[in-house]
């Protein structure tokens, strides 16, 4: 309403500029003299010129409203009306004066200038047309200065704030809600990017909490898997005691082996899981170094490993979790390498070093970096069973010791060597 | 300047209640002949526990000691008695004089540990309680009837009285008033421009301007460490480089 108001206000403006200027013009363009008066001025002037001439009187009585000045045939100034006009045939011809002869008995007697007045005519005018113009245009000006600033409150900021908030979204912020303002139209326009985005939030929740219980499936099911398979292995114990005859017995004891591969393929699982949900909680503490042969003893169970005698010193670590780090290191070198072992220390400033060390094959230069990635395996792994986890879950848990695990291809075998940091 | 002692990895660990308590923690220092040796550090830091161990009167959990070239941490424990017998002296807070013997019946006893000769042991505390200031009077009094300095002082004498290589003071000057303080401060002065090795545990910022060479624990382990050169009394340049040592060390 107001909008429209305002436009035809602004037409109304636009056309009375346009009137009151064509109509100015018009004004402006009739300069010509009424030939009429001008007539009627030269013969009433020709009837009083012998009275005028005998006389010398300075009067020339005429009901014609027109200034002019009278001279006679040697330009000597008889009458004037007004002393502002032209006084002379030079002034007359410079302000495009009218000169008109008058004839007394077909003699030319003298010359009537008559004073042109258009030009304080036209000044005139145009004060008035400035005034209407200045006084239009003025309010002219308000109006579409007015007009930007709606504009700009209306359309502009809420464009902007439109578009950050879809910056904000595309980062995934999705907790700040759009401000609008419901009551113009764009208000409700943006009200339905924020729907956008509540919608979009609750996805993402709905996702994550899938994903969630995915893994904690799986960290669920492993778990219950390893039941079972205890209660497999326990049965082979008994079995084992009881048979005699040696073809069973290699056939129990392939089970038992099998059913330890299931138990250390589905420990791996459940810790890669356990990881993922972020609870592979690991409690560094000062320990002994001490401790650490122990733990590495315990690791070798077959005692392949010739182990230097630890140096002293106090270390951060989790004893619980770099038993599992040991395991898995030997596991692997069992598994893969299969010769005698030695196990090595160095402290080297706030580090204490250990290499663990065997004479196998090793992986390959290129695979070194590779193989501590989640579920990669050597090209040498292939024929043998396992996930690609358990470096993987070594790595984890010695950076959370602020630790390092790194292997080396030695000359005559294949070494890992793990850091700690002094206590 | 000679190594006197010096640690590896040296780890001390106490356990109370089950939970146990990491006091000295990866431990690597020297101590130099000739130095006095100051150790520093907020209450709890484990400047006591350093002491006792590096001076034999305790065994570290993990980690090695060596004196000059032999190692003693692995000493057993009367070997450890007589390795401090014949090498260290002790100065402690609360003095330990016998009360039952007088002031020389004190310092003999302790001389006579170690050697035979009476005659040798009996000139020798001579000289040193001259050397500490002591009045011939006071020789033959008993701990009781001594002010807090002399006791100390005599305390001193007992602990040279074997030529020890090195002295052990845990805050000798923690119970005396600054008049006995600046007495027994000047005496081990003096003893170390003579040549002995001193290491003191002190948290007392006066009586470590004596030392030439501070060491600052911090949470078992050290934390920063100051050459401070000779002692010059009154000067106020050497004071000025301690107070900015310790105030950056946090003190």
């Amino acid at each position: 309403m107001k909008l429209k108001f305002i436009l035809f206000l602004f037409i109304g403006l636009l056309l009375i500029e346009g009137i009151v200027g064509w109509k100015v013009i018009e004004k402006i363009k009739d300069t010509s003299l009424d030939n009429v008066m001008v007539n009627d001025l030269s013969q009433q002037i020709g009837q009083q010129w012998e009275t005028l001439m005998q006389t010398q009187l300075c009067t020339v009585s005429s009901n014609i409203d027109l200034d002019f000045t009278l001279l006679d045939n040697n330009g000597k100034k008889i009458y004037t009306t007004s002393p502002s006009v032209s006084q002379s045939i030079e002034a007359a011809i410079q302000n495009r004066d009218s000169i008109i002869d008058i004839e007394l008995n077909d003699q030319r007697v003298g010359k009537i200038l008559i004073y042109n007045d258009s030009n304080s005519r036209i000044a005139s005018h145009l004060v008035f047309l400035m005034q209407i113009l200045g006084g239009t245009l003025i309010i002219e000006g308000i109006i579409l200065g007015g007009y930007t600033y709606y504009l700009n409150k209306r359309m502009i900021q809420p464009f902007r704030s439109l578009q950050r908030f879809a910056t904000r979204v595309a980062g995934g912020d999705l907790d700040f809600p759009l401000e609008m303002d419901r009551h113009n139209n764009f208000g409700v326009f943006t009200e339905s990017f924020d729907l956008m985005r509540t919608e979009l939030k609750k996805a993402r929740l709905n996702e994550q909490k899938a994903n969630q219980s995915k893994k904690e499936l799986v960290a669920k099911m492993s778990h219950d898997i390893k039941t079972p398979i205890a209660s497999i292995k326990a049965i082979l114990e008994l079995m084992l005691i009881k048979v005699k005859d040696p073809k069973e017995r290699g056939q129990l004891l392939i089970i038992d082996q099998k059913a330890n591969q299931i138990d250390e393929l589905v420990s791996d699982l459940f810790h890669a899981t356990l990881e993922e949900l972020q609870e592979l909680t690991i409690f560094v503490k000062e320990h002994s170094s001490q401790e650490l042969a122990t733990l590495l003893q315990s690791a070798d169970y077959q005692n392949k490993a010739v182990i230097d005698p630890v140096p002293d010193c106090l270390l951060l670590f989790d004893a619980l979790r770099l038993q599992q780090v040991f395991d898995n290191l030997f596991g692997n070198a069992y598994k893969y390498a299969n010769t005698s072992m030695e196990v090595h220390f160095e402290i080297v400033e706030e580090e204490f070093l250990i290499f663990i060390k065997d004479f196998g094959e090793g992986v390959t230069a290129e695979e070194q970096s590779l193989i501590f990635n989640k579920y990669y395996r050597a090209k040498n792994a292939e024929e043998k069973s396992g996930a690609g986890l358990g470096l993987y879950i070594c790595r984890y848990i010695m950076m959370q010791m602020n630790g390092t695990i790194e292997c080396e291809k030695t000359e005559d075998g294949f070494m890992m060597q793990l850091a700690l940091k002094l206590a | 300047m000679e190594k006197m002692i010096s640690t590896q990895k040296l780890c001390k660990t106490f356990s109370s209640g089950g939970v146990l308590q990491h006091i000295l923690k990866n431990l690597d220092l020297e101590i130099y002949e000739g130095d006095f040796t100051v150790i520093m550090g907020p209450s709890g830091a484990g400047k006591s526990t350093l002491l006792y161990a590096l001076s034999g009167m305790d065994k570290p959990s993990l980690g090695k000691i060596y004196f000059r070239d032999e190692e003693i941490s692995d000493y057993s424990d009367d070997r450890l008695a007589v390795f401090r017998r014949h090498h260290c002296g002790f100065v402690f807070q609360q003095i330990y004089l016998q009360d039952n013997m007088s002031v020389m019946d004190n310092i003999l006893s302790a001389g006579l540990l170690v050697s035979r000769k009476k005659k040798e042991v009996v000139q020798r505390a001579q000289e040193l309680l001259s050397l500490v200031a002591m009045k011939e009077e006071l020789y033959h009094k008993f701990p009781a009837q001594l002010s807090g300095g002399e006791a100390q002082r005599a305390g001193i004498v007992r602990a040279l009285i074997n030529q020890p290589d090195i002295l052990f003071a845990d805050e000798p000057t923690g119970q005396l008033n600054s008049y006995a303080s600046k007495a027994v401060l000047d005496v081990l002065t003096a003893l170390n421009k003579d040549g002995q090795s001193i290491v003191m545990v002190t948290h007392d910022v006066l009586s470590a301007r004596r030392a030439n060479r501070i060491l600052y624990l911090q949470d078992g382990a050290i934390y920063g460490e100051c050459d401070l050169g000779d002692y010059v009394p009154n000067d106020e340049k050497r004071h000025d480089r301690l107070t900015a040592f310790l105030k950056e060390m946090g003190w």
